[in-house]
């Protein structure tokens, strides 16, 4: 059969016709899986994608590689051990994550850390919100295909954490804010190391954002890109830097203000495209809110004592409370119900991540496959506190 | 009381709206707080986020307290910046919430992961007719609810699905 009696049979043939006129416009469908070890997805996320020629039609996620099934094992520590478990749900700012726990049980017992000890907790916290941001920076921009950011990011990231390290003794698992304050004054000479710190950070922040922001190539692949409407956002919980992206002012750090961000001056940083590119510049200006938080810390920070006397059998009243602390990632919430014994009766974590991974299939469904690891890089989740 | 409900216009509003389905509401500058009955909770959602304006779905958990269990919504309003906590006792056998998926698409993994550790089923979420499908943290095939009290690990000759370090 010639191609000509091919094309003339097709023709006639209704159902042969349209079905080669359907392959011939889209190409076969195609089912793609991505992960669960794979570079662009930041930790074991297994991606099931559909493709309808090079568009997505439908993604689905696949997680609990890393569930170790911590609220349960929380429950079977005393108050005080359960700190260092909270480093391993989102390690890129373990310190958020003591915050959020700390910040909890003394909700739970009514403890009023001391006055010192609040400046210090923020002050550690938007250090690691640096760190964070700045991991993000470079990974997002290796996703995109500019791997020398990734290296400068880096450059940043490593002095922070040897100024943290200088801190707690950790690069990555501090187990250091704790019901009660912080374990130990800051070191001599600290609140000098972290301006000088800042002030080389602060210049080169704008080089590496020189790289990036205004680069054609990088602006394509973000821009336009991964819509989110400030109503979707909304509706699935969307918190942090994506919310913010989509021009949402949700930050609980004004919201609901814990320790002392109710006396610092900073701004909350939002945009208005909804795109990639919103939320990858919501990061970058919030790296500089971050740098003037610290820099009202060291001024503002009374004298005093850093932490309360804490029983090592603390036994807080019968009740339950709920903290809500906004992470590098959105709000990450604990709650935690006591029963009046030495271990929480219930202990549940709100991960952003968790959230945020929720709204990738909506993200996704007709977009572009080669737009994936802009739009999953742009969440920036990470999936020790998604599977917990 | 009758003071404390002088100062609570959402308390009023949300008790003379659903007299029978509610037992407790309490307010104050940064939280209303409710207990409501499982079947009214449907409702009671679609109530709080059209006309009070809870429009973020913030969290839900369960809790397994032995006896029952009891779950939580947690809710806030971007706009007047005001969580509400919605608190529902259920009973330990069959133990069933309608769907609030549809009301927040957000509430989606939430209930998936409440199925998941606890077992408590969610009629009207799009997973549902596929307890496979619903389960999100565990793998597919896990059996049992890890969660529950009374749930006890069995090693089923599988080593990914072995019984975990329990203590």
């Amino acid at each position: 059969m010639s191609t000509l009696e091919l094309e003339a049979s097709a023709a006639t043939t209704p159902i042969a016709g349209l079905a080669r006129n359907e392959v011939q416009v889209t190409g076969p469908d195609m089912s793609l899986n991505l992960g669960p070890q794979h570079p662009s997805t930041h930790g074991v996320l297994r991606l099931i994608v559909e493709l309808d020629g090079e568009v997505i039609r439908s993604c689905r996620p696949v997680i609990g590689y890393l569930h170790r099934g911590l609220e349960r094992m929380l429950e079977r520590r005393m108050y005080r051990l359960t700190v260092p478990f909270t480093d391993r749900l989102d390690y890129l700012a373990s310190l958020n994550n003591n915050l959020a726990i700390s910040y909890c049980i003394e909700k739970l017992g009514g403890l009023e850390i001391p006055e010192r000890a609040k400046y210090v907790r923020v002050l550690l916290c938007e250090m690691n919100r640096i760190a964070s941001h700045l991991v993000f920076l470079g990974t997002f921009a290796t996703d995109i295909g500019a791997t020398t950011v990734f290296l400068y990011a880096f450059r940043e990231r490593e002095r922070m954490l040897d100024l943290l390290e200088a801190m707690t003794g950790a690069r990555l698992t501090y187990n250091w804010i704790r019901p009660g304050g912080v374990p130990a004054d800051l070191p001599e000479g600290y609140g000098e190391a972290v301006r000088t710190f800042l002030k080389d950070f602060l210049t080169r922040l704008d080089e590496n954002d020189r790289l990036l922001t205004g680069n054609r190539v990088f602006r394509n692949r973000c821009e336009g890109v991964g819509l989110i409407p400030p109503e979707t956002a909304i509706a699935y919980g969307a918190s942090g830097p994506v919310a913010r992206g989509s021009g949402i002012a949700f930050d609980l750090r004004k919201h609901a203000p814990y320790d002392v961000y109710d006396r610092l001056d900073f701004d909350i940083v939002t945009g208005t495209d909804c795109d990639v590119m919103s939320r990858y510049k919501v990061r970058i200006k919030e790296m500089r809110e971050s740098a003037k938080i610290i820099e009202q810390c060291l001024r503002d920070m009374p004298e005093g004592e850093v932490m309360l006397k804490f029983s090592k059998v603390f036994k807080p009243p019968v009740g339950e409370a709920y903290a809500r602390t906004e992470s590098p990632r959105g709000e990450l919430s604990f709650f935690m119900v006591s029963d009046g014994s030495t271990n929480p009766a219930r202990v549940h974590i709100r991960a952003p991540s968790f959230v945020h991974l929720s709204l990738l299939p909506v993200l996704l469904t007709g977009a572009k496959i080669a737009d994936l690891v802009a739009i999953l890089g742009s969440l920036d989740t990470v999936l020790g506190e998604v599977d917990r | 009381m009758e003071t404390l409900a002088a100062a609570t216009p959402r308390a009023d509003l949300i008790r003379s709206r659903f007299p029978d389905s509610i037992t407790t509401v309490t307010e104050d500058s940064a939280e209303v707080r409710i207990d409501a009955i499982p079947s009214a909770v449907y409702d009671l959602c679609l109530f709080l986020r059209d006309e009070m304006g809870f429009d973020y779905p913030s969290d839900f958990c369960a809790q397994d307290t032995g006896e029952q269990f009891v779950t939580r919504y947690r809710l806030y309003s971007m706009d007047e910046r005001i969580l509400a906590t919605v608190r529902v006792e259920l009973p330990r056998e069959n133990a069933s919430l309608r769907s609030v998926t549809s009301i927040w698409p957000g509430m989606n993994w939430h209930e998936r992961e409440t199925f998941d550790l606890f077992g408590i089923r969610f009629p009207g979420h799009p997973n549902m007719d596929d307890p496979a499908q619903m389960r999100i943290l565990l793998p597919e095939d896990w059996e049992g609810h890890p969660f529950r009290k009374d749930y006890e690990p069995v090693f089923s000759g599988d080593p990914t699905h072995g019984p975990q370090e329990t203590n």
